[in-house]
């Protein structure tokens, strides 16, 4: 209990009232057991005096006893006035009978020897008794009781205490100046380094320091938390050092990701500019080519006009729609987004539009249906294609619809499985002449297919049901075939 | 202490006195004068002092004797029975003839006659023997202890140089109880 009262006592109080505490249950035991010591001590003082005194007055009053002298006896007793703590006695008779007494005046009837008292010393309540027999040479002649106050006793116990308590009081206020001096010899360091921890606690300055103690418990405990403070110090410097050095080197690095960034951002604006350099020069590339197509097809035209045998005429036709559909692919690719791929099915549109103008008198006679499927092609794939088309559907305008024979011819290409495409051109014309083969045929237009489908790693079929059909199957992707010249054409 | 008690503890005591014979002297005007004397005498031997010549062996009796006619009766006799008194027993010889009683302690001489008083005095000179009677003029004639009446009661005078002549000496209590006579002065 005493233990959580102190707990949240400060250290000095505690030591005060520790050492208060302790000395004054110590003063006061002390003080308590001499007055007990004292009061006992007296009080059998007072009872061997007591006894002392009566065994020598029974001792002489035996004469008076034994020849029965009254005024003797009461001569004897008498003597007691000097005592003046004695109150009354008597003497008896061995057969009770009050023989002489003694009174001092002004005592309570109560308070006199009665020849009942018990033999040695009886306690009442103000009062002790003392009673011894008379007797000589063996023979009880009678009793002498005295009484006697204890008046005194009492009123030396209540000085006793008094003193004492005085003296106790004083002394315990001695023991306070005292304790409160010599208590800072604990205390102080205790508090000192309490405050210190509590500056550090606040401030978070682990550079204070306790004031250094003695050797003794408390002086280790502050020595040893200085250290603690040295160490966590040291400590913090180095990670304040280490997290200084980081911040330099996240700086550093920073700068240098960003300088990186930079350069790469840079480097992706000279690309995308080189880039779109290169675009606008392949779009200008392919814009002459095309030009320069056309002027080749614009000049073979001029050229036609001038030849009057119609076998050359039409070889000179050939030329110029084999030229432009080269021209058209390079057209298609300068107008398409990424300058490397076409629109296959748009390209057939504008071949066949142009292919079906080069015919005299055509007016809806002969049609052209483009099946093609929404498929990009590139260079490599679309001239040889373009080519194929070309010679293929010519022949049709030319051979498939003799007279004022009407016809459809129909281009598809569609794709199939493992990335290869079937591009097929039919018409439901006249069909083959009987001596058509495919392999052995001797017009420039079939060799020229041959050569293209060679050049394409291509398989080329012909069957005629009802009208020619041409089926022609190949890689789409060029680059998993070696590259042909296209000069053995 | 209720009444019903006191009286049975009073009755044991009366019963007890009675059984022990005692004379009891503390209500002397009830007690005829010779009992009296006859415990004087037995208590004289409480307070005197013999030298060692007075008995032959240490374990002698006390002897009283009485000399001419027994005044106590059988009073005395009963008195000193089965007492000691400085570790002796205590006999009574009564004896005509002073000669007899030159062995005792004490002797009471029971003679009004002063001149038979003396005769044995003189008999008794030089001896360790207290001598007792109450025979007017006692102590002048060279006696130790005389009784007389004062005021209806027994009382003893003391002549010390008569004591100390015979080798006695008395107790101081047994001085201050007694009437003590100087040697210069007379009679009471």
């Amino acid at each position: 209990m005493f233990e959580r009262l102190l707990r949240n006592v400060s250290i000095t109080k505690k030591l005060i009232l520790i050492v208060m505490i302790s000395s004054s249950v110590a003063l006061i035991l002390a003080g308590i057991f001499f007055v007990v010591y004292d009061y006992v001590g007296y009080r059998d003082t007072m009872v061997r005096n007591l006894s002392t005194l009566t065994e020598v007055l029974a001792s002489n009053s035996t004469a008076a006893l034994s020849f029965s002298s009254k005024t003797d006896a009461a001569e004897i007793l008498s003597a007691l006035k000097t005592y003046r703590h004695v109150t009354s006695a008597a003497i008896f008779t061995d057969t009770g009978e009050l023989f002489a007494s003694f009174q001092r005046s002004g005592i309570n009837e109560s308070l006199l020897p009665r020849v009942d008292a018990r033999i040695g010393a009886t306690f009442e309540p103000q009062s002790v008794i003392y009673a011894t027999p008379i007797s000589l040479e063996g023979e009880n002649l009678g009793k002498l009781v005295v009484c006697a106050d204890l008046g005194e006793l009492q009123e030396r116990f209540s000085r006793n205490t008094l003193l004492i308590g005085i003296v106790v009081l004083v002394a315990i206020l001695f023991a306070f100046g005292i304790v409160r001096r010599l208590q800072r010899l604990v205390s102080q360091p205790i508090v000192r380094l309490a405050q210190t921890a509590n500056a550090v606690s606040n401030r978070g300055d682990y550079s204070l320091r306790a004031a250094e103690g003695g050797r003794d418990e408390v002086g280790t405990l502050i020595k040893t938390f200085n250290e603690m403070l040295a160490q966590i110090q040291l400590r913090d410097e180095e990670v304040k050092a280490a997290r200084d050095c980081l911040e330099v080197r996240v700086h550093e690095r920073t700068q240098e990701l960003e300088a990186e960034i930079a350069e790469r951002v840079r480097a992706e604006e000279s690309i995308r500019r080189s880039l779109e350099e290169k675009d606008l020069l392949l779009k200008e590339v392919h814009h002459r080519v095309k030009n320069n197509l056309q002027i080749i097809t614009s000049l073979l035209n001029l050229q036609a006009g001038k030849i009057t045998d119609g076998k050359l005429e039409a070889m000179f036709r050939d030329s110029q729609g084999r030229v432009k559909s080269m021209a058209l692919i390079h057209e298609k690719l300068y107008q398409s987004e990424n300058l490397s791929e076409i629109n296959f099915s748009e390209y057939v549109d504008s071949l066949c539009k142009y292919l079906l103008s080069t015919i005299s008198g055509n007016l809806g006679r002969i049609r052209v249906v483009n099946d093609v499927e929404n498929i990009r092609l590139g260079i490599d794939v679309a001239i040889p294609c373009g080519l194929i088309i070309n010679e293929l559907v010519t022949n049709s305008l030319k051979y498939a619809f003799p007279g004022s024979r009407a016809g459809v011819i129909r281009i598809s290409c569609r794709q199939k499985e493992n990335d290869r495409l079937e591009l097929a051109v039919s018409d439901d014309g006249v069909g083959f002449p009987a001596t058509f083969n495919l392999n052995s045929t001797a017009s420039l237009g079939m060799q020229l297919i041959q050569s293209l489908t060679d050049q394409l790693d291509g398989r080329l079929t012909c069957a005629d049901d009802g009208g020619a059909r041409f089926s022609l199957e190949f890689d789409r992707d060029r680059r998993r075939i070696p590259r042909k010249e296209p000069a053995n054409v | 202490m209720t009444l019903a008690l006191k009286a049975p503890i009073a009755w044991m005591l009366v019963v007890v006195a009675l059984l022990g014979g005692k004379a009891r002297l503390n209500a002397q005007d009830k007690v005829p004068e010779h009992q009296v004397k006859a415990a004087f005498l037995f208590n004289f031997a409480k307070f005197i002092q013999w030298p060692p010549s007075a008995f032959d062996a240490t374990a002698e009796p006390l002897t009283i004797g009485i000399h001419g006619q027994n005044p106590f009766g059988s009073d005395l006799q009963r008195l000193v029975e089965g007492k000691t008194i400085q570790n002796r027993r205590i006999i009574i010889r009564e004896s005509n003839d002073i000669d007899d009683l030159r062995s005792c302690q004490i002797v009471f001489l029971a003679t009004p006659d002063p001149d038979k008083a003396v005769a044995a005095i003189r008999a008794l000179k030089d001896l360790p023997i207290l001598t007792v009677s109450d025979c007017a003029g006692f102590l002048q004639l060279g006696g130790m202890i005389r009784f007389f009446i004062d005021e209806n009661k027994v009382r003893f005078e003391i002549k010390l140089r008569n004591l100390e002549l015979a080798g006695l000496s008395a107790s101081s209590k047994l001085l201050k109880v007694a009437s003590v006579v100087a040697d210069s002065s007379g009679s009471r």
